[in-house]
């Protein structure tokens, strides 16, 4: 059975946010609302100060608490450890927002369809975008859902294929041989708040 | 990596830090406050065969809390789809409580009212005890599974331990004598049975206060996160709120009320005591949800 899992290299990220460009591009999502975002931490004090990116996402894991807490079954887990939000079940009750611990959920206004990038005006890209949604009218929670169109079309996601530096690979966790498993293995991957024991799909590399 | 984080308020900072839980405010603690203390005020009022507080608490329950969470939601609308998943949700496992308890404690009590006499329940009886006691289980559900709701997922430290239903439950119970006391001596109801809320009524201060310091010491030394939380509690930005309205109005102002009434059985030490008590009440469950903080990423 695939699980699908992703590597980011921060030694390699440069902070550049061409991933949340890229997965903006694709999911028109409003402003607010990044499902992928790179957040900086500056460490050190003068003349000794380093900076370092790490970009966040929807981790997928595989013992998701957002999908335990859902009381609609709207948050779900697919066979291959996608999790993704069925906004047609969702109520917008906001308890897998609150339940992630890694706050990489977003709640869709009820006017989020009339919100655009610029003042008054909703452009064709977005207009278009939202009328596929399949929320309708918005009052839902939505986020990163590893691009699972692209994955079934045989692509990565858009933020591994738009990454300048090459810092994120994806592909299948239960394969060893996988350029996924051997990063993992070969550079030790570390998944974020481990603490939680959500067993995120989502290393990171050092 | 240096363990000195910011704290970071704003969501579209894109910066590493203990980030705030900020989707339940107002509304939801609302929706716990009312919910808690109207199932309390069914207990309390239903174990001392006072029918009239037993329907109020039942009423501020399912009027009150529904309402508060109804106006929540994104598309209330839809929310018959939460009785869909109480194998592991407990919204969904409150959802069914909270009908349950409707349900039986309405039958339990309907007999109690003229409109409703022709009611074939027979409340001394073992099948009228019967349905006592699953609206009194269903009532305790109510009360305590806000509590596991929040306390179910470990993303924030601070909620994720099972003391908060333990805190949840004597908070409910403190608010429903409270307001079970209000409403009897407004009846006159007799002596003997006011005497006994009363007593527990100073009993549930002394443990709610001694509830709330085990939760804090227990949260301090738990890790850094929710040692964060507890910090935002007794010394930085909601210190006032905690300090002087969950401690001082809530505990000590209710005990020093609570204290007076059973020296002078005066009204305006009652409502005194009721507001000082509501006040505390609402204002713990508010500030458990603002403290609320998301650890940070780091490696």
């Amino acid at each position: 059975m695939v699980r699908w899992g992703m590597t980011i290299d921060l030694k390699r990220c440069v902070g550049c946010n061409a991933c949340t460009a890229a997965c903006k591009a694709k999911n028109q999502t409003p402003p607010g609302v990044f499902f992928t975002r790179v957040l900086i931490h500056e460490d050190g004090e003068y003349p000794n100060v380093s900076r370092i990116f790490i970009p966040v996402q929807c981790n997928h894991c595989s013992e998701p608490p957002c999908v335990r807490v859902c009381p609609t079954g709207a948050s779900e887990q697919r066979d291959d450890g996608i999790v993704i939000v069925d906004q047609t079940k969702c109520i917008g009750c906001r308890a897998c927002y609150v339940a992630c611990p890694y706050n990489n959920r977003f709640y869709l206004d009820r006017n989020f369809i009339e919100e655009g990038y610029f003042p008054d005006v909703v452009t064709p890209p977005e207009k278009l975008k939202r009328e596929e949604f399949p929320g309708g009218k918005g009052g839902v929670v939505a986020k990163c859902d590893f691009c699972y169109d692209r994955i079934e079309e045989g692509r990565d996601p858009a933020c591994v294929r738009t990454c300048p530096a090459d810092a994120r690979k994806f592909g299948d966790l239960e394969d060893p041989e996988s350029e996924v498993q051997k990063l993992i293995r070969q550079r030790h991957g570390k998944q974020p708040i481990p603490e939680a024991g959500t067993d995120p799909s989502i290393f990171y590399l050092e | 990596m240096n363990m000195v984080l910011p704290f970071v308020d704003e969501r579209k900072e894109f910066v590493v830090g203990f980030r705030a839980q900020t989707e339940w405010k107002w509304l939801i603690a609302a929706a716990f406050f009312m919910g808690e203390i109207g199932a309390g005020m069914y207990v309390v009022s239903a174990l001392n065969n006072y029918m009239s507080g037993a329907l109020v608490g039942l009423l501020v329950v399912l009027v009150g809390k529904t309402a508060a969470h109804l106006l929540y939601l994104g598309r209330p609308e839809r929310f018959w789809r939460i009785f869909a998943k109480p194998s592991t949700s407990w919204i969904s496992r409150g959802l069914y409580a909270m009908v349950i308890f409707a349900i039986f404690g309405a039958l339990y009590i309907a007999p109690s009212f003229d409109a409703f006499s022709w009611v074939p329940i027979d409340q001394a009886s073992s099948g009228g005890q019967a349905i006592l006691g699953i609206s009194l289980l269903a009532a305790v559900v109510v009360m305590i599974y806000d509590g596991f709701v929040m306390s179910y997922s470990p993303a924030l430290p601070f909620w994720n331990t099972t003391l908060l239903p333990v805190l949840f439950l004597s908070y409910s119970l403190l608010g429903g004598a409270t307001l079970t006391l209000v409403m009897m001596y407004g009846s006159s109801f007799s002596n003997t049975i006011i005497q006994i809320v009363e007593r527990l009524e100073l009993w549930l201060i002394i443990i709610n206060f001694l509830v709330i310091a085990v939760y804090l010491y227990t949260q301090y030394y738990s890790n850094v996160t929710a040692r964060k939380s507890v910090m935002m509690l007794l010394k930085e930005e909601y210190s006032v709120p905690f300090i002087v309205g969950v401690v001082i109005i809530g505990l000590v102002i209710t005990l020093i009320m609570a204290l007076s009434f059973t020296q002078a059985r005066l009204g305006f030490i009652l409502v005194g005591l009721a507001i000082s008590e509501l006040i505390g009440d609402f204002l713990l469950r508010f500030l458990m949800l603002r403290v609320g903080i998301y650890p940070p990423v780091v490696f």
